[in-house]
């Protein structure tokens, strides 16, 4: 197994210098299944909602987390597909993601919309990016519950070092309004009050329309 | 976004490979990732897919296994040009893309081969960006059309 301890380093380093990260604000009415994966991982797992780009360990992160190999969604007929947060292309994926079964559709969307991301956003190798999720009303877990509905799982032994560079903290909920009016949900350790306060002024990046908006104001 | 190399293997015209660049291209998936909100162009998709001169050491008077194997080697040496980030699964045009069209996707991890599997043009980008960021192995896309000889989401 491959163990880049550059990137982690660099990822723990700036954790806290988020001022210029890109915004990836994915729509829940698009990819349901996968934004609702996401924010299971984030609010109640406390794995990062901020990222950085490492693709070149993308495979073993892949190998290593719960979707397996052969993938363990593979007998579903509508869930066949096997979804995972953090991304295999982050530093942050690995192990110690969390996976969810979603439909294959949704998922094959879903990496096309990373890749032109991280190519329309120049997120380059190492490069540290947010997450941020809106149209997120009806989506499980969106309501702040943390009650596993069975669909959510992740190894249930992790290495010591997966445990290192799980990174995990406790967030707040923080709700920035962009200039046409939708709702970004995003996460705030509670360790650096206001930290996300950085994003304002910011673009964020509509993940599935893959253009920009600014975002004007924070009502949490 | 890394691309995934294009290599011709089948020994196509250049303006075979441009006709065939063009109905990768010509894939309703970009406009469906994209909401339609940008041109194609500018999506981030666009270069999913990108020609690539064959490596010295790969005949094309080689066995398919040969051929792949010498490929793997190319795009894990670092050796493609440097213009571009690269992935290092990648697609071939081969004997049988002038028959039906599909080309050979092969599925790259670790330096080794992991998968490999047929695609039809439209259903490229698809794959190719999936394959790029390892969101969804070939695995997914065989169990996706039912094993299929050829995967082809219809787009």
């Amino acid at each position: 197994m491959h163990f880049s301890l550059p990137l982690v380093l660099v990822a723990l380093a700036s954790a806290a210098t988020s001022t210029l990260a890109a915004t990836l604000s994915w729509d829940g009415t698009k990819i349901p299944n996968i934004c609702s994966n996401d924010l299971y991982a984030i609010q109640c797992l406390g794995l990062p909602s901020s990222l950085h780009r490492d693709s070149s360990d993308a495979t073993s992160h892949r190998s290593m987390n719960a979707c397996r190999s052969p993938n363990r969604c593979a007998g579903s007929q509508d869930y066949g597909s096997c979804d995972e947060y953090p991304y295999a292309s982050s530093a942050e994926g690995g192990a110690q993601a969390v996976t969810r079964c979603v439909p294959a559709h949704e998922n094959s969307v879903q990496g096309g919309t990373l890749s032109s991301f991280y190519t329309r956003n120049d997120i380059e190798q190492g490069d540290q990016y947010n997450v941020a999720f809106y149209n997120t009303r009806g989506l499980e877990y969106a309501d702040g519950s943390c009650d596993n509905s069975g669909d959510e799982v992740r190894r249930r032994q992790l290495h010591p070092r997966d445990l290192l560079r799980m990174n995990t903290a406790a967030y707040s909920r923080r709700v920035f309004n962009t200039a046409e009016g939708h709702e970004l949900v995003m996460f705030e350790p509670l360790s650096q009050p206001k930290a996300l306060d950085r994003v304002l002024g910011t673009d964020a990046y509509l993940a599935t329309e893959a253009r920009w908006v600014p975002i004007v104001n924070a009502t949490m | 976004m890394s691309s995934l190399p294009l290599f011709n293997v089948a020994g196509a015209s250049s303006s075979e490979v441009e006709k065939l660049l063009a109905g990768i291209r010509s894939t309703s998936y970009i406009a469906e990732v994209t909401s339609n909100e940008v041109p194609p162009g500018e999506s981030g998709l666009w270069d999913a897919v990108v020609p690539v001169n064959l490596p010295d050491d790969c005949s094309q008077s080689s066995s398919i296994d040969e051929q792949v194997k010498a490929l793997v080697a190319y795009t894990t040496s670092a050796k493609l040009p440097d213009s571009r980030s690269w992935s290092a699964s990648f697609l071939i045009i081969d004997s049988r893309t002038s028959r039906d069209g599909s080309l050979l996707a092969v599925e790259v991890g670790e330096k080794k081969e992991i998968d490999r599997m047929r695609v039809a043009p439209k259903s490229v980008v698809e794959v190719a960006s999936n394959l790029a960021v390892q969101n969804m192995p070939l695995a997914e896309y065989k169990a996706m059309c039912k094993n299929a000889e050829i995967f082809d989401d219809g787009r």
